[in-house]
Order: C-alpha cells, then structure tokens, then sequence
C-alpha cells in the first residue's frame, strides 16, 4: 500500500512539475511584446475580419476576429500599441450590431464564452473584464488550459486575421443574423452601455498615445439595412455625429450600395467586395 | 463530407460508451471490485454476429439471459429462433429510447444478423485472433472494413432524428459529393487513425493501456501524455452520449 502511494504521489508530482513549469514559462511569454509589421492597424469584429484584406493596403494589419465584442479591442489595443510603437493609424469597424447588448453576453453565454474567453485569457485578468457578466467555470478552465497546459508559441490567440470567403449571399439566413444581432427572445435588445463606453475608452487611449483613429463603418446588404430595428439606427448615427464633432476620421460606408456579388452574406463582403472596400477606404484616407 | 460525418460519430459512440466503461471498471477497481469488460475492441469485428458479442457485453449478456433465453433460445428451430433473434434486436433498439430511429437501428442489425444465422456461420469468427496468412489477413481486414461500414450506416439511423432523415443521409452519401469535403473537418482523421492503430496494436490485450511490462519511465511518459492531451482538448461542456441511456 505504501508503495503504491509512493508511486502515485511520484506521478502526480511529475505532473504537477510539467504543469507549473508551462505556467512561470508563460507567465514570462504572455508579457512579451505582440510585434505587428505594420503602421496602420484594423480592428473590430467579424466585419472588419472579412472586408478588409491588408494586401491591397500598404504596410497595414488586420487583427480583427469574429463576435469580438469592444472591450476586447480595447484591451488590444493599449497592448498592440505599446508594443509597436510604429503604429500610426487604427481603423476600427463599428456597425449597428456594435451596440446591442448581446455583445455584453459575450463571456457568459454558451454560443460564445468558449471561443471569446479562450482568446483574452492571456491578455485580460478576470478583474479586467470589469461589468461584463464572466462564465468564471469557462475562464478558470481555459485559464488552466492556456497558462499550465499549453506553451505559448507563435501568435497569441487574441490576435485575428483577415478571412477570405467567396460569395454564398443565396445561402445567407437574414432573419437568423438579424435575430442573433438584435433581439432575444423576440424582444428587441436594448442598447450596450459597455459597448458605447469601451468605443470612448479606445478613443482616449488612442488620442492620449498619439495614434490617429478611424472609424469605419462596413457596407451592409440593403436587406440586412431595412431589418436593424430604428433603435440601433438612431444608436449609431448619435455615434458617428458626436465622434465627427469631436474631430475624429469617419467613413460610414454602411449604405454604400455594393453589388450582391460581393456579398458572402448580408453583413460581410467575399473576396473581391474586401478587394473593392479596402482600395476605396485606401483612398479615402489618403484624402485626409 | 456525409461520410466523414458517419465516421466521426462512429468513433465518438465507441469512445463515449467505452470511454465511460472505462472509468467505471477503473473506478471500481480502486475499491477492489473487478467489472466485465465491457467493449472489445468492437471495429475489429469480421461479422456483425462478432460486432456483437464485442459491443456492449454487459447489455448483450443481460439481452440474452433475461430475454433470449426466456423466449427458447436457438432451442426451438429456427423459424422460432430468427423470431427471437428479431426480438432482441428490436427491444435493444427500444432499451435506447422510444424513437423510430432506435428501433429501426436495431431492425437494421438484426437484418445483418440473420443470413449469418441462416448460413449458419454467425459463430464463424469467435477467436479473438486473425489468421497470420498474409492473404488470409487481407479477407480478414477486408471483412472488418464490410463490418465497419455496416455498423456506421446503422449509427446514422441511431443518431438521426427521424428516419426520414437517416434514409436521406444515407441516400446522398452515395451520390458521393467529394467537392464538399472541407480541410477544417479533414483535420480530426488523424485522430482517429492514431486511435484506430492504437487498439490495432493492443487489440489481444485486455484494454487499450494494459502496458504493465512496459517499463516504468515510458509508462509514465505515455500517462502524462494522455492527461496531457485529455487537458489540451477540454473545451465546452458535453454530456456523456451514454447518459440518456
């Protein structure tokens, strides 16, 4: 019997050993600089994911991921620009969805929580994600599994890419989007406050670091547009107003009418329509 | 993609229920207690009359000593005996839930079950050990492979929500669209090939880490590796497929 536990206490001892040498190996790795070869950096959801391809822009990167709701931008951003001091410009996507609250259940509805607190583990602690209701399971659980279980290597997770999809606009559900985006339930959602205070926080943070900040809002399939329930038109329009007054770059290109061949679905452009936005919003901010 | 679809939930049935034998048999061995082994390596089967006596011993004992049996057995003649053999099926299809798709799974088990029996042959493959003939090895894989797609196409059937659409994934599987096919879901085949090879190799043992000659560091190595792995692929929460039964 003493044997036995011996053996057993050995076992988990060599265990344990693994486990807390990946956990001080991370430690130390997750505060490393993010490099970014890039001056001009987008960011936002999946919007900005899929329509803005960096090749047709020079010297610029998308880092922008699906669902990412505006805390976590704003949590990369101030790492993104502290790390990379050549960073210039920001291009953040903001769309009517932007707003409703269903960004608010990001890290505690099961749809999401996985894949949203399995990108931030290593960039935000628990207290970071402030009043945004925290599946605390999910996170202790992706936490073990990020910081003891595996090594940090290449790029951290919190950092997205553009995505490439070709057109499937005739297989696009509107009603299960416009459902997901702006209703619960069949109740109209109401507006994020979170989400309205983090868009200001990136702001200040970019002002106070001397980066200049664009906000972009994507074009939308005229379909998609005539569902936003007024709420969140009205939501958005104060948004853009205010910021404009406030001196920031603006180009709304969200009634932009872009042919239904450019479409993947109703709220994000194929491969050729991120081709055809990226060049146009290249050339408008080359007017500013 | 329809294929790959029948494969992987062939793998997560047989890794769900086996996986939970496992822990109960390993479990009630820390008490002292020895359970039956409960799966032997199933896929390995030459027949389907073989599939069974590998699949679920311990539901497949309790089948035949509490229903098989009662009702006469391979006693009373054949007629009498497909009859009971049609029984069995059917109830351990009902024992699964009251759904047309579990009954009609076991319908369909029991339809390959009974030209065994008829041809007198479904006790043709009861050694747990393939002939060492290389071309006698080639029929044996040969008639795991025919097995292993009876059973998958039975799954579907099991796992479908009505048997309208059991029919129609079966129906487009072999109108064999391999344009569909996407590299994300490519990804896990590996796996199973790593679990397939596995139990190749292990298969005269008693179970898949029945390693006990191996020595001590490699051992441990290979237990630290599949905590490892068991932490690495954690992820949302499922239940047990086994649970609803």
């Amino acid at each position: 019997m003493i044997r036995f536990i011996k053996h057993i206490a050995a076992f988990f001892s060599i265990l344990a050993a693994l486990l807390l040498g990946t956990y001080f190996y991370n430690l130390a790795k997750k505060d490393e600089a993010t490099k970014i070869n890039a001056r001009v950096v987008t960011i936002g959801d999946s919007h900005m994911a899929c329509d803005f391809r960096p090749q047709f822009y020079p010297n610029s990167a998308n880092v922008s991921q699906t669902a990412e709701p505006l805390i976590t931008s704003y949590f990369k951003t101030k790492k993104l620009i502290k790390d990379n001091p050549d960073v210039d410009t920001l291009i953040i996507g903001i769309s009517y969805n932007t707003f409703s609250n269903y960004n608010d259940e990001k890290f505690i509805k099961e749809l999401w929580a996985n894949n949203q607190l399995g990108r931030t583990t290593t960039l935000m602690d628990l207290k970071d994600y402030g009043q945004y209701p925290v599946d605390t399971n999910t996170y202790l659980k992706l936490y073990f599994k990020n910081m003891f279980v595996i090594p940090i290597s290449g790029q951290p997770a919190y950092i997205g890419e553009y995505i490439g999809k070709g057109n499937h606009l005739e297989e696009s559900n509107l009603e299960e989007v416009v459902d997901k985006h702006f209703y619960s339930d069949s109740t109209l959602r109401s507006v994020s406050i979170n989400s309205l205070n983090y868009l200001d926080s990136i702001l200040k943070w970019t002002t106070k670091h001397h980066v200049e900040l664009v906000i972009v809002c994507p074009p939308l399939h005229a379909e998609y547009r005539e569902t936003v329930p007024q709420l969140f038109k009205i939501t958005l329009k104060k948004c853009i107003e205010r910021y404009r007054t406030e001196g920031f770059t603006i180009l709304n290109f969200s009634e932009y009418p872009m042919a239904d061949s450019l479409y993947t679905d109703h709220t994000h452009l194929d491969r050729e329509g991120a081709k055809v936005f990226t060049k146009m919003l290249k050339e408008q901010l080359s007017d500013f | 993609m329809l294929i790959l679809g029948a494969l992987y939930f062939s793998f997560q049935i047989y890794g769900d229920f086996s996986g939970y034998s496992d822990i109960a048999i390993g479990t009630a061995r820390l008490f002292g207690f020895n359970l039956m082994t409960n799966f032997r390596y199933p896929y390995f089967s030459r027949d389907i009359a073989e599939f069974w006596r590998r699949w679920r011993i311990s539901l497949s004992s309790w089948f035949k000593a509490y229903v098989y049996i009662p009702l006469g057995g391979s006693k009373r003649g054949k007629i009498i005996n497909i009859r009971n053999i049609f029984i069995i099926f059917l109830v351990s299809g009902i024992w699964h839930g009251a759904n047309w798709t579990f009954l009609f799974w076991g319908f369909l088990n029991a339809i390959y079950f009974i030209p065994l029996y008829i041809l007198g042959v479904n006790r043709k493959h009861v050694s747990k050990y393939y002939d060492t003939h290389p071309l006698m090895r080639i029929k044996d894989i040969s008639l795991i492979l025919f097995t292993f797609c009876l059973t998958m196409i039975a799954w579907i059937f099991f796992r479908s929500p009505t048997i309208t659409d059991g029919f129609l994934y079966v129906g487009k599987i072999f109108q064999l669209d391999f344009h569909s096919v996407s590299f994300k879901y490519l990804k896990y085949l590996p796996l199973v090939g790593l679990l397939t090879g596995w139990k190749w190799i292990m298969q005269t043992k008693p179970h898949g880490l029945a390693f006990v000659k191996i020595k001590r560091p490699l051992r441990w190595s290979i237990y630290l590796g599949i905590i490892w792995a068991i932490f690495y692929f954690f992820g949302s929460e499922e239940e047990f497929i086994y649970f609803q039964f």
